[in-house]
């Protein structure tokens, strides 16, 4: 087990264009600390450099505090778990779980040992002569991870180790994997495109946008304060509302609403101007009276999910593109965005009603539409 | 549409094919059966079978002889190259660094010239390093010739690898060379073989440096039946007679080696 520390790492292009800029990420020993971001922004990239995958183009990474920016991955001490699970095709499971102790010389016994615990952590006892082809997805799911625990390293790499997997192995694979994670407290990085997967995994979530680290929060702190409009719009399903409103003294303008701010929450700065407001879906509760805190709204759509409802309906307020921190040209007006609310599913409305919706003060989120930063706290 | 007539249309259309591919083999072979004849008859229009010419062409110790050399020229040759071409393959494959691409423009530039360009200076250089006429001499020369063609075979067999398979072997603690021996090779043996084949088969029809380069005390199977030519020129069934024992290992090793070949040849596209 190790604690890991990343300093300013970068990567260049050979067109000089980063696809990793001056990340900084501290991993304490046992955390299980999950990069998450959409495809693209850089998160396997820097997976592969803390790997010896990939070269660095600026930047330390330590392990326990010594520096391995030029160690060779084998040296590491480091084990790592590929999407495509990469295990060897010609050799069996066996064959498989042994390779790292043969190249590196365990003694046969103690290999032998820790094969077998491995297999009977995992189930694979009964599939230890088979070979990958012979195998599930989920079976070689947990080869590859077998392969990497055996060898008890210091830390696991996991490269979206679930996204080869139809949804339902991939929610269990995923209680699977919090069950090791519990079992295991080693050292963990793990890369997803999932945001489920990182809320759910994650002590803690780092959540990178081209290259750029964003925020690094527990779950909980990531969904209840983003740090700036892109973790806001990117954690959370269905993702959260935003649009363009302005502040007006202790309140805020939303198109024909007027919601009240909380008392924490200070916005004096940005008198008279336009801000993004942000509402999570699941925020939104249904209000009998149409008081301050509540918007009154016509339901457009409802989308009957079972356990809950997910109604749409209309703001008369310019929406907010997260991804590009300014304002969505709009389909039609561009005066007006929709809006999704999360009701329970015994709640009885339907398209065409017109209904009050109440938001808890706490519960507003504020942007800076130039930055894209929070703000108000 | 997979319909029956597509089918026999495809049918027809491959053995057409491969009747004008089979055609000059299909001559040589009839014409080396045909009995001897008195003169003033064609062989193409004798009747009869008879092994006769073979017999006549067995009876000479020479041919035997070239073929043997021949044997051994191809063999270490093709022992030479692969042991040379599989990790040079699998570095440019697998690995990016500086000068890569250069490296692989010389390496391709080495089957750019004709033989008979570059068989002088050759001549000159084996001259002056005793190399001329000795079968060491010969197997140099065509691990020269051919390393370009193995090189570039293989290496499109590793770039077809999964480059995650070799990288969870790093991981692993394995060195460039145990990946090499214990992870990438034995998961393209259809692509070693289909090269090695293709290596010895040149270096088995080779003529241009078997030719100028050798040809004396050191005779190569083609050589030989060059030779048989000029000394015989008149008789033309025992030469074809020759020539069927000289085309005889290498039709054999294809059909033998015909599976490997195909799913090496098609880089992977046919899945064992």
């Amino acid at each position: 087990m190790a604690s890991i520390s990343i300093v300013g790492a970068t990567k260049r292009y050979p067109d000089g264009s980063p696809a990793v800029n001056n990340a900084s990420i501290e991993i304490a020993d046992g955390e299980f600390l999950v990069l998450v971001g959409p495809s693209g922004c850089g998160k396997s990239t820097l997976l592969r450099m803390i790997a010896g995958l990939e070269t660095m183009s600026e930047g330390e990474i330590r392990v326990d505090g010594k520096l391995i920016n030029n160690l060779h991955p084998k040296d590491r001490d480091i084990a790592m778990i590929f999407q495509s699970y990469a295990l060897f095709p010609h050799m069996t499971v066996e064959k498989n779980l042994s390779f790292g102790f043969k190249v590196r010389g365990t003694p046969k016994i103690e290999a032998d040992r820790r094969i077998a615990e491995a297999a009977k952590t995992l189930g694979l006892t009964p599939l230890m002569q088979r070979r990958p082809s012979q195998l599930s997805g989920g079976q070689r799911q947990r080869v590859a991870i077998g392969r990497a625990l055996v060898r008890d390293p210091s830390a696991f790499l996991m490269d979206e180790p679930l996204a080869n997997l139809d949804t339902k192995l991939r929610v269990q694979m995923r209680t699977e994997f919090a069950r090791l994670r519990e079992q295991l407290r080693t050292t963990t990085i793990y890369v997803t495109h999932d945001q489920v997967e990182a809320m759910t995994l994650g002590h803690r979530v780092c959540v990178l946008r081209e290259g750029v680290v964003q925020q690094i929060d527990t779950p909980d702190r990531l969904f209840a304060r983003p740090q700036n409009l892109f973790v806001a719009a990117f954690i959370g399903s269905p993702e959260m509302n935003l649009a363009i409103g302005t502040v007006d003294g202790r309140h805020v303008r939303l198109g024909t609403h007027r919601l009240a701010l909380a008392d924490d929450v200070d916005l004096a700065r940005h008198q008279g101007q336009q801000i993004v407001v942000g509402i999570r879906p699941t925020d939104f509760q249904p209000s009998e009276s149409a008081d301050s805190a509540a918007l009154t709204v016509d339901l457009e759509l409802v989308e009957r999910l079972g356990s809950e409802i997910l109604v749409v309906f209309p703001v008369a307020a310019k929406g907010m593109n997260a991804d590009a921190s300014e304002s969505e040209p709009e389909v039609g007006d561009p005066n007006r965005t929709t809006f999704t609310a999360r009701l329970d599913g015994s709640s009885k409305v339907k398209g065409g009603d017109r209904v009050s919706l109440r938001v808890d003060p706490n519960a507003l989120h504020f942007f800076d539409p130039a930055s894209g930063l929070a703000i108000g706290r | 549409m997979h319909s029956r007539r597509n089918d026999w249309l495809r049918t027809f259309v491959l053995v057409v094919f491969c009747l004008i591919w089979v055609a000059p083999i299909v001559y040589i072979v009839r014409v080396a059966l045909t009995p001897p004849l008195s003169g003033g008859v064609e062989v193409e229009t004798a009747l009869g079978l008879s092994l006769d010419n073979f017999r006549a062409v067995l009876a000479r110790p020479e041919l035997l002889k070239a073929l043997g050399n021949s044997l051994v020229i191809g063999i270490a040759s093709t022992i030479i190259i692969l042991l040379i071409a599989i990790p040079a393959a699998f570095v440019c494959a697998t690995h990016e660094f500086r000068g890569r691409e250069t490296i692989e423009a010389w390496i391709l530039s080495t089957r750019m010239l004709p033989a008979f360009v570059v068989v002088l200076p050759y001549f000159m250089l084996f001259r002056t390093v005793h190399l001329l006429d000795t079968l060491i001499g010969l197997i140099v020369m065509h691990v020269i010739v051919s390393l370009a063609l193995a090189f570039f075979m293989l290496r499109s067999f590793f770039s077809e690898l999964p480059r995650e398979i070799l990288e969870a072997s790093t991981m692993e603690g394995a060195g460039q060379f145990r990946t090499l021996f214990s992870v990438a090779l034995p998961q393209m043996r259809a692509g070693v073989v289909a090269t090695g084949i293709m290596v010895f088969i040149f270096s088995w029809n080779e003529l241009a440096f078997a030719f100028t380069l050798a040809g004396g005390a050191v005779k190569t199977g083609p050589v030989a039946i060059l030779s048989f030519m000029a000394f015989q020129s008149v008789q033309i069934a025992p030469l074809m007679a020759a020539a069927s024992i000289l085309v005889a290992p290498i039709a054999i090793l294809l059909i033998v080696a015909q599976k490997s070949l195909i799913r090496g040849l098609s880089f992977g596209a046919v899945k064992a």
